[in-house]
């Protein structure tokens, strides 16, 4: 094709075989008179004129018509009668007419050509970015069968691109995902879910109405989603881990209470069994006694594993005194090793609150550790959680300190991650109670109008008469 | 000295107390439950001295509070600490305080009863120690605390501006009137002497003043 374009255009060119057949028409010309005795003085030089002009076009044309003329008046057929001037004038006449001729089939054979390489090479180029283009594409005809795909949409499937001719469209996407909003799922062949977004375009065919559709994988960018929202999940149960470490000792005692006691009971229970005179009965009340610590244990452990247990946050309208209660509870694990006097004052209204009590009591015990800590070697610490209603559908729960209170600027958000002020912190604990509660629907923030005299943080949340 | 000691359990952990109370119980130990190391400081005047048994994490006062709070009060009951933690800072803590032992919930029967009778043991001799200590006289008190300190005749002749015959004759008396049977014992009875702390050597010192000015 290339090649073609780069050829000298015919009229400049004179080649060979032109001049070749003009001197054979000479030849001719003379044998026929020689050996046949034949004048035929033009006959053979229109011939070799013609196949000049036709095949490399004008010059070589007059270049022919001048050479054949000339041989044949000086050379092959000079005594001819039709050799006159008057012949010569005309046959001169008509072979630059032929010349012209051949010159202009000559051109518009070559536009034709032209025109033919250039459909070629569209069409080639049209059919390759169809094929090789990254984005898959199908084109579709007015009754919704596949007429082609290419070979992203072969590799997206997974499917050969040959098996596609034909199929209805609806084995791969439904026509009402065309053009949707959300990315349709789909499962393929080969059991991967896809989630493709798809678009779509008429293109008249032929007068018909074919369309062509255009299927974004959007898979990877869900999955990254999806595991950015585990990822979280993930960070919030550390977060829970890390602050039930914090309370390592104060479990460490809530739980070695109950077996301290058991261990006591069944000493008891051994000592009064071991004697000259087993005592069975005071010994079966004491064993009964170790088991029901066995099970206050076994329940202390079911509150915290329930606690730090892998599970999907779900939002649920729960009884606000049940929640508090738990809550409390595992205040009183926060409080009671930095010995300060804590008060529980909870809002008396029967209400639910929309939670996920796992991440609320997260939030919660977070706040009532950094209280403790605030609090810790400070004179008489006290430490207040107080729940009320301002509206019939918020709940706002507070947690307060006797601290030295939370430096509240303008400039710094105290809930960005990496902010910490203490001295081991991460900076990340209110950032996560900041980003649950936000995803409860709720809001969260601090001032230091505590009226134990610290920082008090509280937080809102949906609530609804029960 | 064989009259039974009293024991006094303090927990804020009812089930722990119930359950200790028993254990001792069974082993011919009667002891008596207090809730919190204060409710116990609030009756502890009409308490015979005894062995106490306290936690170390309660509402109010600690059972750190509890031993620091006892020598001050004049009260040599030794102190066994169980804690519901314990950590090394937390058992430093405690022995530092002045407890006799320091033991982790959950613990064996034998341990608690071989703590007990250690314990026992312990204020058998302090009992004892403090009435061979009533027995001295003011300076034969100040002679003891200055050998007990490791000082010499010499040495303890000069702080007392007496002659050094003078203090071995004190030596001579305070073996024969302690009945100690060796210097060994004497320098004993001497720390028991300085743990009983400034309440009881401060009116010694009062008193020494007192005869200067006399003289």
């Amino acid at each position: 094709m290339i090649d073609e374009d780069r050829r000298p255009p015919p009229a400049a060119r004179l080649s060979a075989s032109s001049i070749t057949v003009a001197a054979a028409a000479i030849l001719v010309t003379w044998a026929a008179r020689v050996f046949a005795g034949v004048e035929l003085p033009f006959l053979f030089c229109l011939g070799a004129i013609l196949y000049a002009s036709l095949n490399e076009g004008f010059v070589s044309g007059l270049v022919a018509t001048g050479v054949t003329l000339t041989g044949t008046t000086l050379f092959a057929s000079p005594s001819s009668p039709l050799v006159t001037g008057r012949n010569l004038v005309i046959v001169t006449a008509f072979g630059a007419a032929l010349s012209i001729t051949g010159e202009l089939m000559q051109r518009a054979r070559r536009r034709e050509q032209r025109a033919a390489a250039h459909a070629r090479r569209r069409e080639q180029t049209l059919q390759i970015m169809f094929d090789d283009s990254p984005a898959a594409m199908l084109v579709v005809d007015p009754a919704d069968r596949i007429a082609a795909v290419n070979d992203a949409t072969a590799e997206l499937f997974g499917i050969d691109r040959r098996a596609f001719a034909g199929l209805p469209l609806d084995l791969f996407v439904p026509p009402s995902s065309r053009n949707a909003a959300a990315p349709h799922r789909s499962i393929t062949a080969d059991g991967r879910t896809l989630h493709v977004r798809v678009l779509s375009k008429p293109i008249p065919l032929a007068g018909r109405a074919y369309s062509m559709l255009y299927l974004r994988d959007e898979s990877e960018a869900i999955k990254a989603a999806e595991q950015l929202a585990e990822t979280q999940r993930g960070l919030y149960r550390i977060a829970r881990a890390t602050s039930l470490g914090q309370l390592g000792s104060s479990i460490a005692h809530e739980l070695n209470q109950p077996l301290g006691a058991i261990a006591n009971y069944l000493g008891v229970a051994q000592a009064l069994l071991a004697g000259q005179t087993p005592q069975v009965a005071p010994a079966n009340e004491a064993l009964g006694d170790a088991l029901r610590q066995v099970f206050r244990t076994a329940a202390v452990l079911r509150k915290l594993r329930e606690f730090v247990a892998r599970r999907p946050p779900t939002l649920q309208w729960l009884d606000v005194h049940a929640l508090m209660e738990d809550v409390v509870r595992l205040a009183h694990l926060a409080v009671k090793e930095s010995g300060a006097q804590f008060e529980a004052c909870i809002d008396r209204g029967a209400a639910e609150i929309l939670v996920d009590a796992v991440q609320i009591q997260q939030v919660l015990l977070n706040l009532l550790v950094n209280a403790a800590e605030a609090v810790e070697n400070r004179p008489s610490p006290s430490i207040g959680l107080r729940s009320w209603s301002e509206h019939p559908d918020t709940l706002t729960i507070a947690v307060e300190d006797s601290g030295p209170g939370v430096p509240l600027k303008e400039d710094r958000d105290l809930f960005a991650p990496f902010q910490s002020t203490k001295a081991e912190g991460v900076g990340i604990g209110l950032t996560i109670c900041r980003s649950i509660v936000e995803a409860h629907g709720g809001r969260i923030w601090c001032d230091n109008e505590s009226t134990l005299g610290g920082a008090r943080f509280l937080l809102s949340l949906p609530r609804r008469d029960a | 000295m064989q009259h039974e000691l009293p024991i006094y359990i303090i927990d804020d952990e009812p089930e722990m107390c119930r359950s200790l109370s028993l254990l001792l119980a069974t082993s011919g130990v009667p002891a008596r439950s207090f809730g919190s190391a204060d409710l116990f400081l609030d009756t502890l005047d009409s308490l015979p001295i005894g062995v106490i048994i306290c936690d170390v994490i309660m509402p109010g006062s600690s059972g750190l509070a509890l031993v620091r709070a006892l020598p001050p009060l004049d009260r040599p009951d030794p102190v066994i600490v169980i804690a519901g933690h314990a950590d090394i800072p937390l058992a430093v803590d405690a022995l530092k305080a002045g407890a006799f032992d320091f033991i982790e919930k959950p613990f064996e029967a034998s341990v608690i009863g071989q703590a007990v009778a250690g314990a026992k043991s312990l204020l058998q001799d302090r009992m004892a120690a403090r009435q061979r200590l009533d027995a001295l006289s003011p300076r034969e008190r100040q002679v003891l605390h200055l050998i007990s300190q490791g000082a010499t005749s010499k040495e303890a002749a000069r702080a007392l501006g007496i002659s050094p015959r003078t203090v071995e004759t004190y030596r001579v008396h305070l073996l024969e009137k302690t009945g100690a049977g060796s210097t060994a014992e004497l320098i004993r009875l001497g720390v028991e002497l300085d743990r009983l702390g400034v309440g009881s050597l401060a009116p010694l010192v009062a008193h020494q003043l007192d005869a200067q000015a006399v003289h």
